[in-house]
């Protein structure tokens, strides 16, 4: 198993080198100065250059990407271009709330996921089971903005129960903050939760082992629980760690919408503002989430079938 | 648009109730709030204007430089020597404020190794800045600065503790910064929010009455107003022109709409060959329905600019709008070398809706005279870079990105007019330079005005962009709150605001 550990943890590394190459390639190819954008439209050209001499932007492209990798290798991936603060400073506490929104919606995404699956694979073509794949296919339709923008209009606006925007500063606020964004992810992946779990439920239970349970007897309940949900949950379990790129990709639109500080919306005012430095930082990190996620699915599938090993 | 003043708070009822927090939503977050590094950016001058102080200032209700840190001055019958009589003041930390901290500020504002936009300008008239005692301040120019005093009232030359600022430096100032202003900063969360709470040595004895205000940065226009709507902000400002009769219909919400100095219009570049024609650009002036677009895009809210300077201290009202007369507009593109006119490469913000509205009306009535648009949108960072290298054609910022940081017309004009090749238009009109080189250089108060009025009447004549409105601000308010009110430069103080119960 460690060697297994060992051999995925290096085939990772060229993946994020891979991956800091592409952004940086295609950050510095996009139209955008960000000399110019820090110091506006009207800002004398001898200033500008003046800035983008000091940032180092008018070095070698090569020379740039080379010394970023080599202040990521320390942790050092320099000041941010729009206020000068240490990029570490910028992103560090960005983390949680965006770690804590995709927590929170795929609690919420299991929550609802689970038992409309188990209701849908139980009634399989029935009315039940039509209502359920319908209404899933409409929210995962919907846009995840105007999605948020309705539940705030609902919740906040005409009930009053929640906050319509920010994080607070308590951890309580940060939960009663963090609610209907996660609520706004968690519409857009149940219908994948749903789906996926459905079908492999409907697989398991027609499995030979499930059949051999009923025969000897065992309780309807305990053939669904023990026996056909834990096999099909495998699959959700993966589905997810897949889907985690999606996530962190929703959480850049929701963070928005939400007004919640996580890496999502410092990503879009980085990219906004040229910010170089927090851009390239942001993808390391984006692509280190990935890259952990998919290895935690790996080694899960390693652990339950251990022909993936070999 | 009826004369201009900027604009006094509506009468509060009294007595004040001091105390409380006031949430304001804003859509811009600073860059930095460290005055010093010369940066102007929109988000950052309402914050800094809370936490800082300058020697002079703007007030509601005035247009004139009020004393500020300075009770008064002195200037030498020159012209070039200011020499400024300061107050009693105290820092956030209870230093108190000295003539030395000014020289200081002063100097690293003027530094050319600032960062920022007004390093050279403050460098090219600065000969000598010194402390004649602790509390005397004395500046001698290199010529004399006719707008000097308004320029003083700008957020850039604040005063900063000397001592504090070179301990921790630049980039920790921007997150920690100490100022003599009426609020100081407890915190900044980036992407979140930045608080603030009373000066206890604020030099307004009694100011503000406000405990603490949080301003908090909400990217999404839709958010803000929900959050006005659902009672969790007190004030919302910059409400989108769609959104605004929706706001005001909102229970327990007030609206303010105020003049600012702000155009809207549609920047030209010169290099490209039918631009350069003075009969072209007239012609599309013409050929513009200003009294449409206000109705259409801007709600009425607005009114047609009659100068592509926004209207501050000397605009001339009686200077005619040029109106929409497609025939007047023919005619003068009969002139010219594109008689069946040619094709237009207009650049806009992704997310300005304004600017594709405008454009889908000039596409319309600058079609019979050949002109075709095709409206190129892109995000703002390439907006403003295309700008800055010359790449566009016609380019449209979002309402109130033409603005003017004084009430004067002096930074407007030398950055429209004089610098960077006519703000990368490449307009060369002699007339037009030697007026705005003799505004900016006449002392005498009615001689500007009789100058600056050749010089908007020039402009109509010869323009140097397609004007469209000069757009107000928009601002809501929970019924409760009281003193609120946007200045001509489109920011606000905090000092006279208080919530009522």
């Amino acid at each position: 198993m460690l060697r297994f550990i060992g051999r995925r943890i290096l085939q990772a590394v060229p993946v994020l080198i891979g991956v800091t190459l592409l952004s940086f390639l295609l950050l510095h190819l996009t139209p955008g100065d960000p000399a110019r954008i820090s110091l506006g439209p009207h800002a004398p050209q001898s200033a500008v250059n003046f800035l983008r001499e000091q940032l180092g932007l008018n070095k070698p492209l090569p020379t740039q990407y080379v010394n970023f990798i080599a202040g990521a290798a320390h942790f050092d991936f320099g000041a941010s271009v729009a206020n000068h603060l240490p990029v570490r400073d910028l992103v560090g506490p960005r983390i949680l709330p965006t770690l804590w929104l995709l927590a929170l919606a795929v609690f919420f995404s299991l929550l609802l996921g689970i038992p409309l699956a188990t209701l849908s694979a139980l009634k399989r073509n029935r009315a039940a089971d039509h209502a359920i794949r319908v209404g899933t296919t409409i929210t995962y339709a919907m846009p995840t903005f105007w999605v948020g923008l309705l539940l705030t209009l609902l919740v906040s606006v005409k009930l009053g129960l929640l906050p319509s925007s920010g994080y607070g500063t308590t951890f309580g606020d940060h939960i009663r903050g963090l609610i209907l964004p996660a609520a706004t992810v968690a519409l857009f992946v149940t219908p994948l939760v749903v789906r996926s779990l459905r079908s492999s439920m409907i697989e398991t239970m027609g499995a030979e082992f499930v059949e051999a349970a009923r025969a000897r007897g065992f309780s309807a309940a305990r053939v669904m629980t023990r026996h056909v949900f834990r096999n099909s949950l495998i699959s959700t379990v993966t589905l997810l760690a897949v889907l985690s790129g999606a996530l962190l990709s929703g959480a850049v639109v929701v963070e928005n919408v939400f007004a919640i500080p996580g890496l999502g919306s410092l990503l879009v005012e980085s990219v906004s503002s040229r910010d170089f430095p927090v851009v390239q930082a942001l993808t390391l990190v984006f692509g280190v989430v990935v890259i952990l996620l998919s290895l935690g699915a790996d080694l899960l599938y390693a652990m339950i079938d251990p022909r993936v090993r070999l | 648009m009826q004369g201009v003043t900027n604009p006094t708070p509506p009468p509060a009822p009294s007595p004040v109730v001091k105390g409380g927090t006031l949430i304001l939503d804003r859509g811009v977050e600073p860059q930095a709030i460290d005055p010093l590094s010369g940066q102007d950016d929109y988000g950052a001058i309402p914050v800094m204007i809370q936490l800082f102080d300058q020697l002079v200032e703007i007030l509601p209700g005035s247009t004139h430089p009020q004393p500020g840190l300075a009770t008064s001055w002195d200037i030498s019958s020159n012209g070039t020597v200011y020499t400024f009589h300061l107050r009693n003041a105290k820092f956030c930390n209870g230093q108190p404020v000295t003539a030395s901290d000014w020289v200081f500020s002063l100097q690293k504002i003027a530094d050319p190794k600032t960062e920022g936009n007004y390093g050279q300008l403050f460098q090219s008239y600065f000969k000598h800045i010194q402390a004649v005692n602790a509390s005397t301040l004395q500046v001698t120019l290199t010529k004399p600065w006719p707008a000097f005093l308004n320029w003083l009232t700008f957020q850039v030359p604040s005063v900063v503790p000397k001592a504090y600022y070179e301990k921790i430096g630049t980039a920790q100032f921007n997150n920690h910064p100490i100022g003599s202003g009426a609020f100081c900063m407890t915190r900044w969360v980036h992407g979140q929010e930045i608080d603030m709470v009373k000066n206890p040595y604020y030099w307004r004895a009694g100011e503000p009455y406000l405990d603490a205000v949080q301003v908090r940065f909400i990217t999404n226009d839709n958010t803000r107003v929900l959050n006005l709507r659902s009672g969790t902000s007190d004030i919302l400002d910059d409400i989108p022109f769609q959104q605004f009769s929706q706001v005001k219909a909102f229970p327990g919400v007030t609206t303010q709409v105020q003049k600012i100095a702000a155009v809207d219009q549609m920047q030209l570049n010169e290099m490209y060959k039918p631009l350069a024609d003075p009969n072209v650009r007239l012609a599309l002036s013409y050929a513009t329905p200003r009294a449409a677009i206000n109705r259409t895009v801007f709600r009425n809210l607005a009114s047609p600019a009659n100068s592509s300077i926004p209207a501050l201290e000397n605009w001339d009202p009686s200077v005619p709008v040029i109106p929409y007369d497609p025939a007047k507009a023919k005619a003068l593109m009969a002139k010219t070398a594109y008689p069946h006119g040619f094709h237009l490469n207009v650049l806009s913000d992704t997310g300005d809706s304004a600017a594709q509205d405008i454009i889908n009306i000039l596409n319309q009535t600058w079609a019979p005279l050949g002109v075709t648009i095709s409206a190129q949108t892109v995000d703002n960072g390439t907006l403003q870079t295309d700008y800055g290298a010359e790449k566009f054609q016609g380019m449209i910022f979002p309402p109130e990105s033409d603005s003017s940081d004084l009430t004067v017309e002096d930074q407007f004009i030398t950055e429209a007019l004089l610098l960077n090749n006519a703000q990368f238009s490449n307009y060369k009109d002699p007339t037009v330079t030697a007026l705005s080189n003799q505004f900016l250089n006449t002392q005498s108060p009615s001689a500007r005005k009789t100058i600056f009025g050749q010089l908007q009447r020039r402009l109509q004549a010869n323009p140097n962009t397609v004007t469209f409105v000069f757009s107000p601000s928009r601002t809501g308010l929970k019924s409760n709150v009281h003193g609120f009110v946007i200045m001509l430069p489109n920011w606000f103080r905090l000092d006279q605001v208080w919530k009522g119960h």
